[in-house]
């Protein structure tokens, strides 16, 4: 728990947090435009503009257009960021890339960045109307239009793993609060972003999400989810889902709503063979109390106990109207590998509860 | 009684309840954060048509997913037609399910256990 929480800790002035590393498909951009548009809609009460969902698909595609098959695989190398903060929403991809078009990539970036805002206008529709578009369709105006749309220098940097170079950009939009208060103020350098990149590869977390919890901000995640799950067997890919749907919404019925907002963290895993979830959300003291005790119970009791634990709460909850809180976590008992990994961390006025599966 | 459509919502299934035939189905994914909320108006119709003394019912689960939450639900939906067996008239419950989906086939062994209906099961 440690370790995910002193992780987590560099985004505590994130509102929302999303990093990505799965399967990149149209599917996945527009679903990762409604969860932009969900939390903006919660923060600033509207959704993404127009300009923001173009700079997130761009962002995304280029991950598709530019990021090289590794060898022996079909799928891309790639990997996705969004953070909004209190000033900018950072909008961060990265993928494995080959050291040809690397080079061309960053001196196509340098020149946009030279450019002033007519410049770059002018330069977009030079090219345009020379129609220099490679192999892929691009001509470099996505980028140019991304730094047109986003009226930030587009930020870019590589790195080198196993002799593989790959490319990172970074587009800062600002937000609602930067647009009234935070006008000059700082901006997370790609340098931080990429950090956090390498860290989540270490430590094999394919998904990591902080934001709202509400039933439309966690419908795209599981659905993303879903998607990724789809080259698993059946069986675990039904559990993943399931245990996800299960911790999710436990957010969304127990978790402490901060500024209005059911707010907590989930967070994919994939380690040893196994796929790992955890939630970690804030709860009041009062409710850690029967938490606890629901959930020692529930590593108490092997997987045939628990399912007639199930049924009974089932039946009674039915039949007597008793209440069934807690019976989503019993199911969740019944499927998962082992036991239910939990911890309860009191902070300032509330408790931090981390519950973790593995399947 | 009129027939009850509804089409599948990004959390809640599709229903297709027609009286005439006999013939109630719920089919896609069930999730709703509180499915007390989308199965209400299900039951408050269910309970109209048992009351219309139907000859004969056939129940169609034909559910990719479902959370807890529904699944409480859809125990209620059981019970509910349970009368029907008991005022002497037919009930058939079919239970489907994608091929390969051990889970929801055991979640309907287990529905089955609680009530007092004949089950079919279809793998699709």
């Amino acid at each position: 728990m440690e370790n995910l929480i002193s992780f987590s800790k560099q985004f505590v002035n994130d509102h929302m947090v999303l990093w990505y590393r799965g399967v990149f498909d149209d599917n996945c951009t527009s679903l990762l435009i409604d969860i932009a548009n969900n939390d903006l809609e919660k923060i600033e009460m509207k959704k993404a503009s127009g300009k923001v969902a173009y700079l997130l698909a761009e962002c995304f595609q280029n991950v598709i257009r530019h990021g090289a098959a590794q060898k022996n695989k079909k799928e891309i190398d790639g990997f996705f960021g969004l953070r909004n903060s209190n000033f900018y929403l950072n909008i961060y991809s990265s993928n494995s890339i080959d050291q040809h078009k690397l080079e061309e990539l960053e001196s196509n970036l340098t020149k946009i960045n030279s450019l002033s805002k007519e410049e770059l206008r002018e330069y977009y529709i030079k090219v345009l109307s020379n129609g220099q578009f490679n192999e892929k369709g691009g001509a470099g105006l996505g980028f140019i239009e991304m730094a047109r749309k986003s009226q930030h220098p587009l930020q870019f940097s590589n790195f080198s793993q196993n002799k593989q170079p790959y490319f990172c950009l970074q587009i800062d939009y600002d937000n609602a609060m930067s647009k009234t208060i935070g006008i000059g103020a700082e901006k997370t350098p790609i340098e931080n972003n990429i950090e956090v990149q390498q860290t989540l590869c270490r430590e094999n977390i394919l998904m990591y999400y902080k934001g709202d919890f509400s039933q439309d901000g966690i419908l795209p995640i599981l659905t993303i989810l879903n998607e990724n799950s789809k080259k698993l067997d059946d069986e675990r890919a039904i559990k993943l889902y399931h245990i996800s749907v299960e911790f999710l919404q436990n957010i969304t019925h127990h978790g402490k709503s901060i500024n209005e907002i059911k707010q907590g963290t989930f967070i994919v895993e994939e380690k040893e063979g196994c796929f790992q979830l955890t939630t970690l959300n804030f709860i009041e003291h009062d409710q850690m109390v029967f938490l606890k005790q629901h959930l020692e119970m529930i590593n108490l009791q092997d997987k045939n106990s628990l399912k007639n634990w199930y049924l009974n709460a089932l039946k009674e909850s039915v039949k007597n109207g008793k209440n069934n809180s807690g019976i989503g976590l019993i199911d969740v008992g019944r499927i998962v590998e082992g036991h239910l990994s939990f911890d309860f961390l009191p902070m300032n006025d509330s408790i931090l509860f981390r519950i973790s599966a593995k399947i | 009684m009129d027939q009850l459509i509804l089409n599948a919502g990004k959390d809640t299934p599709r229903v297709h309840f027609n009286h005439k035939e006999g013939i109630l189905e719920l089919s896609g994914q069930s999730l709703s954060e509180d499915a007390s909320l989308f199965y209400a108006p299900l039951l408050n119709w269910l309970q109209a048509y048992v009351s219309s003394n139907p000859a004969v019912t056939k129940l169609i689960f034909n559910l990719s997913y479902f959370n807890s939450s529904s699944a409480k639900q859809l125990l209620k939906i059981l019970y509910e037609l349970e009368t029907i067996q008991k005022n002497g008239n037919t009930i058939e419950v079919l239970w489907k399910f994608p091929k390969g989906n051990s889970l929801l086939e055991e979640r309907g062994n287990e529905l089955e256990f609680l009530v007092d209906l004949p089950f079919k099961y279809e793998a699709h």
